[in-house]
């Protein structure tokens, strides 16, 4: 049958989709912290610049980034490549790194964002708070901030994720063979274009719904303290519904 | 320096042409959009089992796949099933599909930005409007509609300045904003000046959606006025 033939040649098309998505948003979270650094910055100068670099890269489609990358590199690349001593070939550019590249620009500037709101979330007193228990700085950080701020982020993140998963399918302008391009092959091949797309949206769905399930897990079992039902002493004494009720108290402080 | 100047004072014009594009297929789809998403959010949101879970899963294939996948899908989908039923769409312009194609799936994504507004309104409000008597449309405009508007509106326009930068994509069925202007311009030239064409193309983008934003946030600003707790203050960035 032609769509299960669809299916098992876009599925060759994945790891090429993972790995762009997974690289593209680990750096994208180190350029995002960068540039969040740069933004909560007590100095006003330094604070301006770098707003205007993020909403400047925020507004700049991922397609100008890819195709600026893959064919108008080439003078930039060269000139890097005779500074810095490296081999450069022009005839072979490294399509993969540079796709990382682009989307990484277009999401860092979101991944700030995602950390500036999550930090304005967590309240100051728990920075007094800890200062009063004699904590450091990076204890604090670790053992208090983090741990809430990571469940603040998380949703944000997991948005973030299945955007980026599907912006790499742009990667095949720049004839790069994600399920994209291979499924724009493959029904180029067969002139059979509405099963081949139909079954690559089927597959990217099935993706996208599977990462969204995982996030979702994953934020309940970090943000298991804010809870209805959650207990962080005593065992559940109480029928539900009273102990619904005593816990919203609970989660209300942990905010 | 003066050579790149040269280059993108020659191409500006050629450029500047193609904005309406951009905008034609932003506000038609932002206003079609805005309007299937409010069924879709009712369908959501109401009791009836059947329309609820067909929004959920329309939204949740918009949302899960490439723009470009919808639009090649839309742009080959359309025309078969339109044969099928004797409507010839040979005449049909690209930009018609491109149109349909964003403003299903900005739907989705409005959809549950209006679910969103509707679920963080206190439904105490709600409760309170029922015991003075209000009628469902009644409430709906002096209750949930002012405060709604304002708690939608930021994220509103936060979508729509990713449509604008995904008006880009309609390039693959024949729809050239500037970008695809642009990448036409570099390829007839044999490449010479790219980079200063994508510069161009990218600062444009950056000036219109920094335009649309100052609009949003001076509406939002408006419509919060009886609340200032609602306030942010950020630099280039939507405000709600």
């Amino acid at each position: 049958m032609y769509l299960v033939t669809c299916f098992e040649k876009i599925f060759t098309g994945l790891p090429v989709t993972l790995g762009l998505t997974i690289d593209s948003i680990l750096l994208a979270l180190a350029g995002g912290i960068l540039l969040s650094l740069g933004v909560i910055c007590r100095f006003r100068i330094v604070n301006i610049i770098f707003s205007i670099v993020n909403s400047f890269l925020k507004g700049i489609p991922i397609l100008v980034f890819l195709y600026m990358f893959s064919s108008a590199m080439d003078d930039i690349m060269g000139t890097l490549a005779e500074v810095l001593n490296f081999t450069y070939d022009i005839r072979n550019p490294p399509t993969f790194a540079f796709a990382v590249i682009a989307i990484t620009l277009s999401y860092a500037p979101y991944m700030c964002d995602m950390i500036v709101t999550a930090m304005d979330t967590v309240p100051k007193g728990q920075w007094e708070a800890c200062e009063a228990f004699g904590y450091t700085k990076l204890q604090t950080m670790t053992r208090i901030i983090i741990p809430q701020f990571i469940v603040i982020a998380i949703p944000n993140f997991g948005n973030h994720f299945v955007n980026v998963l599907k912006a790499t399918s742009l990667a095949c302008m720049v004839t790069i063979m994600e399920m994209m391009g291979v499924a724009r092959n493959f029904a180029t091949l067969n002139q059979n274009f509405l099963v081949t797309y139909f079954a690559c949206a089927l597959l990217y769905w099935a993706v996208f719904v599977i990462f969204e399930q995982l996030f979702r897990l994953l934020e309940k079992r970090l943000g298991r303290y804010l809870q209805p039902g959650a207990t962080v002493t005593k065992k559940k004494r109480f029928p539900f519904k009273f102990v619904k009720h005593q816990t919203g108290t609970l989660a209300e402080e942990g905010r | 320096m003066t050579e790149s100047l040269q280059i993108i004072w020659h191409y500006l014009p050629a450029l500047l042409k193609a904005l309406p594009t951009t905008f034609y297929l932003l506000i038609v789809s932002v206003l079609i959009a805005a309007v299937l998403g409010f069924f879709l959010a009712w369908a959501k949101i109401g009791k009836n089992k059947i329309t609820k879970a067909l929004s959920s899963i329309f939204i949740s294939f918009m949302r899960g796949t490439p723009m470009m996948v919808q639009i090649l899908l839309v742009f080959i989908m359309i025309p078969v099933f339109a044969s099928n039923h004797n409507i010839d769409t040979s005449t049909w312009s690209p930009s018609v599909y491109a149109i349909i194609a964003f403003s299903l799936n900005m739907a989705a994504f409005f959809a549950e930005i209006y679910r969103s507004a509707y679920i963080s309104l206190d439904y105490r409000q709600i409760e309170a409007a029922q015991s003075l008597g209000m009628g469902k449309v009644q409430i709906f405009r002096r209750v949930i509609l002012p405060q709604g508007a304002a708690t939608a509106l930021p994220n509103l326009t936060n979508m729509s300045l990713e449509l604008m930068k995904n008006t880009s994509i309609a390039a693959v069925i024949g729809v050239y904003d500037i970008l695809g202007r642009a990448s036409q311009l570099a390829k007839n030239n044999y490449g010479v000046g790219q980079m200063e064409l994508y510069m161009t193309v990218a600062v444009l983008f950056w000036l219109i959606g920094l335009i649309i934003l100052s609009i949003s946030n001076a509406v939002t600003a408006r419509l919060n006025r009886g609340n200032p707790a609602n306030r942010k203050r950020s630099l280039f960035g939507a405000r709600g």
